[in-house]
């Protein structure tokens, strides 16, 4: 039994997707209509009185609150350790369900979708909403005080049909399916520079990286690692030119799967963690960017952990890692490997499901949505385990990451 | 270029439009490792571009269709209608006019592997307020996502 269970809030509605972003939730509803909500009002306002504050707060509205080390040798404290978890325990007895109501009364805005269709996928960086749809990338103005959560001013980006995307280091990643994997710089002020001479360039901001299928694509570091649902991943290798006064992202290589694992298989990565799922096995391997360039590259994979999982579950469908474990989406369930070495099975297909490692106060989420509600899970064991030594899930750096 | 077995069947859309549809044996040659190929019969290949053209799951230069049957209590069921090149198996099939001549042939779509086999938004849209797939699975088609179909 773990130490710390999960909480959940569970709002009913026909969504189709979700985003959270500086204190604002973004839901898009099946009818084509897009609501705001004031999310950390709705939470704390809408729990106050029956759930904890502290605990609250964490859970859903600062999940940065608890992390630091600091806090770590707090937590060696058995006392103060105890009551922490007592209090999470009993937050984890209390059924925490928005009804219409609470959400129409935290409402920021509600308004038709201004990227016209249901988005493929969608992401939110530096105040903008990144969409993609059948005809291309849009892009759009999010978190203003105008009157509507989402501006109406859209701009199309690019008109290659894209599966996903993700945004840091003032670029878009883009996964293209056969099409292949993309970077398009969002850096207007110039804050990096780059050398992409060994890259396709497609127009003045557009790079393509691999022609390799690409489904789904991540961040590791200055590096992305692409997932394919029908062929092998791959690490397109970057690395930092430290000999600048500007901060210098240069194209290394590309790195297939089976040169990191000696397998086949499904694999995800996100920062320094890779992993490949193979029948009924999980491998774990860190990934150093410093060490792609040393004499014996194999350095920069360091093998962490096989995990023989006690039963199958499917065909594994797809895959993401966030700070408190990993998740493998399989054909009727949603597994996550959690980083105190717990495991939790959530039954069910689900239509969407999202993490947020990136974000500075809901990297602790885990939004899931099904056919007639959107569940918002909040983990909050990982703040107890020691982020240098856990295999499954990011390592929490609270100055590195959160730039 | 059209071969001996190539077919074309004329198909009335309405009083004044009349379209095509152009059985070949492209997609249906055993180890052409290139293509996807049908393991329908012509006869359910011409039934699946009639009922694209009835629903009309046609649009501009391409369509989709699908092979349904209704199972136990009413429950629709999509049949397998080809297999990729991987021999893995295919319930959706695309159509296309590519050059807008109203001569229209088809494939076993491939939508994980080929964007431009993906249902347009519009299907999708039409198949799940009909009942043949729910929102998950349309989820799924459109991230072109594995989904059981």
């Amino acid at each position: 039994m773990q130490e710390v269970q999960p909480l959940k809030i569970t709002i009913s509605g026909d969504f189709w997707d979700c985003q959270i972003y500086r204190g604002r939730l973004y839901l898009w509803y099946m009818d084509g209509s897009v609501g705001t909500y004031k999310w950390d009002d709705l939470v704390e306002r809408t729990f106050a009185g029956s759930i904890d504050e502290l605990v609250l707060q964490s859970a859903f509205t600062r999940g940065d609150y608890l992390y630091g080390n600091g806090l770590l040798h707090l937590f060696r404290d058995r006392e103060f350790k105890q009551t922490l978890l007592n209090k999470f325990q009993k937050a984890f007895q209390q059924d925490m369900v928005i009804g219409p109501k609470d959400l129409k009364k935290y409402e920021y805005s509600k308004q038709e979708n201004p990227i016209s269709e249901l988005p493929t996928d969608t992401c939110i960086y530096n105040n903008k909403l990144y969409a993609l749809i059948d005809s291309g990338l849009y892009s759009t103005d999010v978190h203003s005080t105008a009157k509507y959560g989402i501006s109406k001013k859209v701009e199309k980006l690019w008109d290659c049909p894209l599966i996903s995307i993700k945004a840091s280091y003032q670029s878009l990643a883009m996964a293209g399916g056969d099409e292949g994997l993309f970077r398009l710089s969002l850096d207007d002020h110039g804050q990096y520079t780059y050398d992409y001479k060994d890259l396709d360039r497609v127009d003045s901001r557009i790079y393509k990286i691999s022609s390799r299928h690409s489904s789904i694509v991540d961040w590791a570091f200055a590096s992305l690692y692409s997932s394919s649902y029908v062929d092998s991943g791959f690490l397109a290798a970057f690395r930092w030119n430290i000999q600048t006064d500007k901060k210098e992202i240069i194209f290394n290589k590309i790195i297939p799967d089976c040169e990191i694992f000696n397998k086949d298989g499904f694999s995800w990565g996100c920062q320094e963690k890779i992993y490949l799922a193979n029948c009924n096995t999980i491998e774990a391997v860190k990934y150093t960017q410093s060490k792609i360039n040393s004499k014996d590259e194999s350095e920069a994979f360091q093998h962490l952990e096989l995990i023989n999982l006690d039963k199958q579950y499917g065909n594994v469908v797809s895959g993401g890692i966030a700070f408190f474990g990993v998740i493998i989406e399989y054909d009727n369930c949603l597994l996550v490997l959690l980083s105190d070495n717990e495991l939790i099975c959530l039954p069910e297909s689900v239509v969407r499901w999202r993490v947020y490692p990136r974000s500075k106060r809901y990297e602790n989420h885990f939004h899931i949505i099904y056919e007639d509600k959107l569940v918002i899970y909040s983990f909050n064991h990982d703040y107890f385990v020691d982020q240098k030594q856990k295999n499954r899930g990011i390592e929490y750096r609270k100055t590195e990451y959160k730039k | 270029m059209s071969t001996l077995e190539d077919k074309i069947i004329p198909i009335k859309v309405s009083d004044d439009l009349t379209i095509y549809y152009k059985l070949t044996t492209v997609h249906r040659r055993p180890g052409n490792p290139e293509k996807c190929i049908w393991t329908i019969g012509y006869n359910e290949e011409e039934n699946c571009f009639r009922k694209a053209v009835d629903e009309k799951w046609l649009e501009e230069q391409q369509g989709w269709g699908l092979k349904i049957n209704i199972g136990a209590e009413g429950k629709l069921i999509l049949e397998e209608v080809g297999l990729s090149e991987q021999q893995e198996p295919l319930k959706i099939a695309k159509f296309r006019d590519k050059n807008s001549t109203k001569e229209w042939h088809g494939y076993p779509a491939d939508y994980r592997r080929r964007q431009q086999d993906k249902p347009s938004v519009t299907i999708l849209a039409d198949w799940q307020t009909k009942g043949i797939i729910t929102k998950t699975q349309r989820s799924k088609i459109s991230q072109c996502k594995k989904c059981n179909l």
